[in-house]
């Protein structure tokens, strides 16, 4: 086993237990009598380290000093995963060696600053405070730059380095050696990210994080059954525009958030999307507005008022607002005309396909393309929308994959042992991505039953979030006129918990509508629990980042697309 | 700042003996001002006033060498609990006894000293608190969801407050300790900037540990805690005993510098007690009614 | 000099306040922490618990509470008011310990607030009008007035002109200070090389008073600058604001330093100064007017009321805790909150159609709407949760689940180990089905039982106590004797058994005449047949606090010095009711000719 050479109260002996305490290393502890024994300076411990230090290691017979080789040994040879020391990531590699040397500085000065303040170490006081803030002063700014560019930890990885954790401790306990952390909040917020590391442990001095968001979020009784993961993004005005500091285009891309036949005058249909909380209202003459579910006033949920037809009214301090979300009462200063300030922001709607689709961001981008529905007038029948857990692009892929038919959709869409997946042909046109001649043997590949057959599907994606599917009318089951379009589209609550509608146009007039409605429902409950079961939620976007068969070329081509189209949200471009 | 006659004619801790070196210089801040001190060379300890800025240098031998017969003002000095003490004015009283440091098989150790920027009675009343052992010791001295402090008694005179009957759930109540139990506590201040503890002893439940914190007021915000004990204790080493003192310590610390104001409030109005706070409610009464100032903000 | 007091400054940007984090402020010398709760709050409170006076940006920002690190006193979102001392497990804390709180505005993607701020922050048109885009905020070791006169001579070109990748651009442009304000500068610039189009930007920038030579420079532009080109601009400005710093801290050195300002220190309340008794219920107060904002159907016969304050926020209140509501029709009926904690914008109760209704579920269910006005008292704590158990077994009957569902949601919330077991008629009986269904596998339905089947469905859930166990109780009288019983039956200490009843329905003997002596208030009293002791003391100018007036809620729980107290209440317990030291004057008498009670 490992034996560490070790002090209670020294940070950098801690590091090397926190490295190891993640890493799940067994270890034993020496203890030194560092003080006040000073055992570190005897001539005992000088066969082990002539230089007197802590911490040391011995792994079985290798002897190592100095703790930040001692964390590169450590995570090189003991972390399978290669994140803590990315070897195989030359850039990133270069980053987490720069900051090692930074935590060098950071243990010379703010380190030094606490023993000097804890033990009476002989250092120059004001000149290691001095540099302390100076470095930290990098470090903030550094960090705060990584959060804007939506990374959470000092090297571009999308996970800590040993570069993280050489730093935390000397950060953490700055405080105890005269050195203030108030001004530099991106610091603080970075500590406590790392805290919630999995197997973070503490030192004396350091204590552990709150817990962080429970995934199923307890803090909304009245949401019904799509409440999920955070909730805390600001509901206010100015907020979001501080968000579009790193805008993600997905807030540009339309979602369904109602059926239209649910949309009728003087109803409230409150919704989430993209981590924020939404009210669409139909007044009373039939149009639509939208705005954010949240009252310019105190931030309350618009959705618990009142609302007649014509006027809103927040159930918190009766603010009432007419049809272009203008603010025209307020009950407590009666008299007044209410200002500018306080009207509801819109946010744009439209409807579609039978669904109303909402835009969030200030450049709409195109709805996804489907056809089907006014070739084919009154065929369209709306699935209810089901809530999946995972992210949006892991439901949208799933969707484009045949290889899982025999599988997930045993005796239906595909049955062991026809499971070969033909090449099919992969393009872009007219901005649509398509998978043609995409052949594969179904045993039952509608609602009608009749007999199974080779079939033959058209994949298409034209927004992110969103693929449509033609089956090609053939003989499989039963007559040319049994062809389909379904086109399955995905709200995304949180990043982590979708909404997923399904619509289904069929070409043949006499088609039974609820046939189709009920066979895709079974289908698609078939797939969530295999979608909800992938990890990570997020689609990692980096062709190195999951093993892949010849038959996934529409999902690599897909996640290409999702890269030019610039999306981040429900995606991880690790890499 | 002026330093109130209670605190002035009161005799204070400097160092652990063992760590002063013969002939060496060494540094350090008593209320406010600049203190050398060494040994002779037949050990007898020197103390006087020096001009040395102390900064960075607290407790550690400086290098110099010198001859501690040159030193003509020396301070009066005690050696006592194994710790060198002295005094800025004239006490008219001896250092407070601990009787069990007399018991022929105690083991009497030097856990430490440490400074943290807060004052001696801060430092104190934590010492005297047990609601934080959950929070700030987790899993060593306390652990939740057993947090309730039950009532205790106090008892104060004028040369001590003595808190009695105190329980509290510790998982691992000291270095030699397995296993979780009801720790009993008995607390006693027999200095204003001095406490200690009795604690149960698991395998001999007649007897107690001690341990004590002598805490060496630098300056009104600034302190040298002295951590010393007096444990019935065979299996553990000296080392063990001291890591898991400065363990404690360490954790101590932080919360320690974190609170403001730094001197002890002994305004009622200031802060808000509750009853498992008796002790410390006590200690800031005895506090009062000395009229001791240094290190306290008193009462309008 | 002006009074900095009364100004509204900026001290943090909206989005240094991610879930779960506690951001560590500086404002005039006082140091600030700052929280957002997961319902979006932002709560602005002085950085000292007002315990033992330790930093709360230690402490967990856990999503509806603040705890601090110190002792684990739990603080309440909104209010600031503790809700849990752990050291006293049994008890209530007085609503009345409560944080220091400032106000707070979120404006122009900044968090303000001020020590007693008159009006409201700045409002400037440009802002108003554009798209505000925040900036990189700077700390600069330099006094706050130095900095705003400075920064009109802060130099940079327009966002359409900052010069990226492959596209230089002429650094040249004219600066104009286009607005100014006590604690702000707005400066346009306008780029010289008229080539670019757009090519005018307008900067406001707040100076944050931290200390007496300390500020924030916090900058933000009134449009959001080309997409794909925010970071750009961010990191021009970032260049440009830190030499512009480097620059002010030079001088600044140069100048004779300042005295730190030093924050006042408020005093708690006279009445929290002092060590407080063991108390189980918390504070009986005043009156509040609270707005029905909500009224809906939760279950068969069940209506949910949800009430928000007509001014102010709402007292703090801890799981257990009931109010009472003052009806239009003059009844006063007590109810349990079913909040989970933190959630202090609202008060929720639930309501049960008693068909032998005596005017107070009735009246609430037909004739209270939405948008009705009515008074509430403060909560009061009669059935405190200790959060100091391994486990805690709830178990509910029929409406009884209110306060139990308080209770639920705070040990969910501190992920503590709890079972809920709820016995109703039908699932259409079941209340608040969306809370229960947070609950996840925490909770047990039973439902249509007969009595027989729920008295043995109790045995076998009451059938082992366990170490460190305890169990809580709220429902329907029959059951709860049940349930009691089974609870002795098996051993379980009468400490870690806790009931609620809704009413007494003991019938209640009042035939007896006795002598009841006050030792504190000296007098001697005679109870008649027929009338309660409170009735008599109340006759006699002697005010008992009481709430139910029918030995269910224990409000009117007095001590006992001598005589033995006859029990017809529904509050005490077997052992409390053996020891005969306190007792519910609203309807218990005594069994010897004379009592005397400690008031």
């Amino acid at each position: 086993m490992i034996k560490l050479y070790d002090y209670e109260l020294s940070v950098n002996c801690y590091k090397q237990r926190l490295l190891m305490s993640i890493l799940n290393v067994p270890f034993e502890s020496i203890l030194i009598d560092f003080f006040p024994g000073w055992e570190h300076k005897g001539e005992a411990f000088a066969e082990i380290n002539p230089l007197g230090h802590i911490p040391v290691i011995d792994d079985d017979g290798y002897i190592l000093r100095d703790a930040h080789a001692i964390l590169v040994y450590l995570s090189a040879k003991y972390d399978p995963s290669g994140q803590w020391y990315p070897a195989h990531d030359p850039e990133v590699l270069g980053e987490v060696a720069s900051w090692l040397l930074f935590a060098e500085g950071t243990t010379n000065t703010a380190s030094a600053a606490r023993l000097h303040d804890t033990l009476g170490y002989p250092f120059d006081i004001d000149a290691v405070r001095t540099g302390a803030h100076r470095l930290f002063r990098v470090l903030d700014e550094h960090l705060w730059f990584q959060e804007q560019e939506g990374r959470d930890w000092v090297a571009r990885a999308a996970h800590p380095t040993v570069a993280d954790l050489a730093l935390f401790p000397d950060v953490m306990l700055a405080e105890q050696g005269g050195i203030s952390l108030v001004d530099y909040p991106a610091l603080r917020r970075w500590t406590d990210r790392f805290k919630r590391t999995p197997g973070f442990t503490v030192m004396p001095g350091i204590y552990p994080a709150a817990p962080n968001v429970p995934a199923r979020s307890t803090a909304t009784p009245s949401g019904g059954e799509g409440t999920s993961v955070s909730i805390t993004r600001a509901t206010d005005r100015v907020r979001d525009t501080e968000r579009s500091v790193a805008p993600d285009p997905i807030v540009n891309e339309w979602f369904p958030v109602a059926t239209a036949a649910d949309v009728l005058p003087g109803s409230m249909h409150p919704f989430r999307l993209l981590d924020e909380r939404y009210l669409m209202m139909c007044r009373n003459d039939g149009g639509v507005f939208v705005t954010r579910d949240s009252c310019p006033h105190r931030g309350a949920q618009l959705s618990l008022g009142s609302f007649d037809g014509e006027r809103l009214q927040c159930g918190y301090h009766g603010w009432q607002f007419g049809a272009g979300g203008r603010c025209v009462h307020q009950p407590a200063n009666p008299d007044a005309t209410p200002p500018a300030l306080a009207s509801l922001p819109s946010v744009r709607a439209q409807e579609a396909f039978g669904l109303w689709w909402v835009c969030v961001g200030g450049e709409p981008r195109n709805l996804p393309f489907y056809g089907a529905f006014e070739a084919h007038p009154g065929l369209t029948t709306i699935c209810a929308p089901k809530v999946v857990r995972s992210s949006g692009p892991r439901i949208v892929e799933n969707f484009l994959d045949m290889a899982h038919f025999p599988f997930v959709h045993e005796g239906y869409l595909g049955r062991v042992p026809e499971t070969d997946v033909v090449d099919y042909d992969v393009r872009v046109v007219g901005g649509e991505l398509l998978a043609t001649n995409c052949v594969f043997f179904q045993p039952q590949p509608g609602p009608s039953g009749g007999e199974g057959g080779i079939v033959t599907y058209t994949y298409g994606v034209s927004h992110p979030y969103a693929s449509r599917l033609v089956k090609i009318p053939g003989e499989a089951d039963g007559g040319a006129r049994d062809g389909f379009e379904i086109l399955l589209v995905v709200s995304p609550e949180t990043e982590g918990t979708n909404r997923a509608w399904m619509i289904t146009t069929a070409y043949n007039p006499e088609a039974d509508l609820a046939a189709f409605n009920a066979f895709g429902a079974l289908i698609f409950q078939q797939d969530v629990s295999i979608v909800e079961s992938q990890r990570p939620v997020r689609l990692p976007l980096a062709p190195a980042s999951e093993a892949h068969q010849r038959a996934d070329q529409m999902s690599l081509a897909y996640r290409r697309w999702l890269i030019e189209r610039g999306v981040r949200y429900g995606t991880s471009a690790n890499g | 700042m002026l330093v109130d006659p209670v605190v002035l004619h009161e005799w204070h801790p400097l160092s652990a003996l063992d760590e002063v070196a013969p002939g060496r210089l060494h540094r350090t801040l008593l209320l406010g001002q600049a203190i050398s001190y060494s040994r002779d060379l037949d050990g007898g300890p020197v103390v006087w006033v020096s001009e040395l800025d102390p900064s960075g240098l607290v407790g550690f031998a400086a290098g110099a060498e010198i001859d501690p017969t040159t030193v003509t003002d020396a301070l009066p000095t005690r050696v006592k609990f194994g710790y060198l003490w002295t005094t800025l004015g004239r006490p008219d009283h001896e250092i407070f006894d601990i009787p069990e440091c007399d018991e022929t098989d105690r083991r009497i150790l030097n856990g430490g000293s440490l400074m943290v920027s807060v004052s001696a009675p801060r430092a104190v009343e934590n010492f005297l608190d047990m609601g934080h052992f959950p929070y700030v010791h987790t899993g060593l001295l306390g652990i939740e969801p057993r947090t309730e402090v039950v009532e205790y008694t106090v008892e104060t005179t004028d040369a001590q407050v003595l808190a009695k009957g105190c329980k509290f759930y510790q998982p691992v109540a000291a270095a030699s300790a397995a296993g979780g139990q009801v720790t009993d506590y008995t607390y006693r201040v027999p200095h204003p900037y001095c406490v200690m503890l009795y604690k149960s002893v698991h395998a001999d439940p007649s007897r107690m540990d001690v341990i004590a914190l002598f805490n060496q007021p630098m300056t009104e915000e600034r302190i040298r805690a002295h951590n010393f004990l007096a444990m019935v204790d065979d299996v553990s080493t000296d080392n063990t005993l001291r890591h898991f003192q400065q363990l404690i310590f360490g954790q101590d610390k932080t919360i320690l510098e974190s609170q403001f104001p730094k001197r002890l409030p002994l305004d009622p109005r200031a802060e808000t007690p509750i009853r498992a706070d008796k002790s410390a409610i006590h200690y800031r009464r005895w506090l009062s009614s000395k009229g001791l100032t240094y290190g306290v903000i008193p009462a309008a | 000099m002006k009074d900095l007091t009364a100004h509204w400054y900026p001290v943090a940007r909206s989005d240094d306040l991610p879930p779960r984090h506690v951001f560590h402020g500086l404002l005039l010398g006082r140091e600030l922490a700052l929280w957002r709760a997961d319902d979006g709050y932002v709560n602005v409170w002085e950085n000292r618990c007002l315990h033992r006076g330790v930093r709360l940006t230690l402490g967990h920002n856990e999503g509806r509470e603040l705890r601090c690190q110190y002792h684990g006193w739990r603080y309440a979102n909104r209010s600031a008011g503790c809700t849990y001392i752990p050291a006293h497990p049994a008890d209530a804390p007085a609503r009345t310990i409560c944080n220091v709180t400032f106000p707070m505005v979120e404006r122009y993607g900044f968090v303000w607030t001020g020590e007693a701020p008159h009006g409201e922050p700045p409002a400037i048109a440009s802002l108003d009008t554009g798209d505000p885009f925040g900036l990189r905020s700077v700390p600069a070791n330099v006094e706050p007035q130095v900095v705003l006169d400075a920064l009109a001579s802060y130099h940079f070109v327009p966002s359409s002109a900052v010069p990226h990748a492959g596209h230089a651009r002429s650094d040249q442009a004219s600066i104009t200070v286009s607005n100014r304000g006590d604690s702000w500068i707005e400066l346009t610039s306008t780029h010289l090389d008229g080539a670019s189009g757009d090519a005018s930007s307008t900067i406001v920038f707040f100076v944050q008073p931290v200390d007496s030579a300390r500020s924030v420079l916090r900058g933000v532009l009134s449009r959001s600058p080309e997409p794909g080109f925010a970071l750009t601009v961010l990191r021009d400005h970032a260049t440009r604001l830190n030499r512009f710093r480097d620059a002010l801290e030079s001088d600044a050195r140069k100048r004779p330093a300042q005295e730190p300002m030093v924050a006042r220190i408020g005093q708690v309340s006279l009445e929290l100064s002092t060590m407080p008794e063991p108390s189980v219920d918390g504070r009986v107060g005043g009156l509040a007017s609270v707005v029905v904002a909500r009224k809906r159907e939760v279950g068969e016969g069940i209506a949910s009321f949800e009430f928000t304050p007509v001014e102010g926020r709402l007292p703090t209140f801890q799981p257990g805790a009931h109010i009472d509501v003052h009806l239009p029709n003059g009844l006063i009926r007590q109810y349990s909150l079913v909040n989970g904690p933190g959630e202090q914008d609202r008060y929720v109760i639930g309501v049960k159609l008693e068909p032998a209704s005596r005017g107070g579920s009735s009246c609430l269910h037909e004739l209270v709407r939405e948008g009705d006005v009515l008074a509430i008292s403060e909560p009061r704590n009669n059935f405190p949760l200790r959060r100091d158990s391994f486990r805690t077994l709830l178990i509910a009957g029929g409406i009884g689940v209110t306060p139990l569902l308080s209770m639920a949601q705070a040990l969910q919330v501190s992920s503590l180990d709890f079972a809920l077991h709820y016995f109703a008629q039908s699932p259409e009986h079941v209340a608040f089905p969306d809370i229960l269904e947070m609950l996840g596998d925490r909770l047990t339905l039973h439902l249509g039982l007969s009595p027989v089947e729920t008295g043995s469905t109790l045995r076998s859930l009451l059938a082992s106590p366990g170490e460190g166990e305890n169990v809580y109780i709220c429902g329907p009288g029959p059951m709860l004797d049940a349930a009691r019983a089974a609870a002795a039956a098996a051993g379980w200490p009468d400490p870690a058994v806790h009931f609620e009843y809704f009413k007494n329905t003991r019938h209640l003997d009042t035939s007896t005449t006795f002598e009841v002596e006050l030792a504190r208030s000296a007098l001697t009293l005679t109870v008649p047949e027929g009338s309660s002791i409170m009735e008599v003391l109340r006759d006699n100018g002697v005010v008992v606090p009481s709430s139910c007036e029918q030995g269910a809620c224990g409000t009117c729980v007095v001590p006992v010095l001598s005589g033995q107290p006859d029990h017809q209440d529904v509050y005490l317990n077997d052992s409390e009711r053996t020891a005969g030291d306190r007792m519910a004057i609203c309807v218990s008498r005594s069994l010897t000719p004379r009592l005397v009670l400690d008031i």
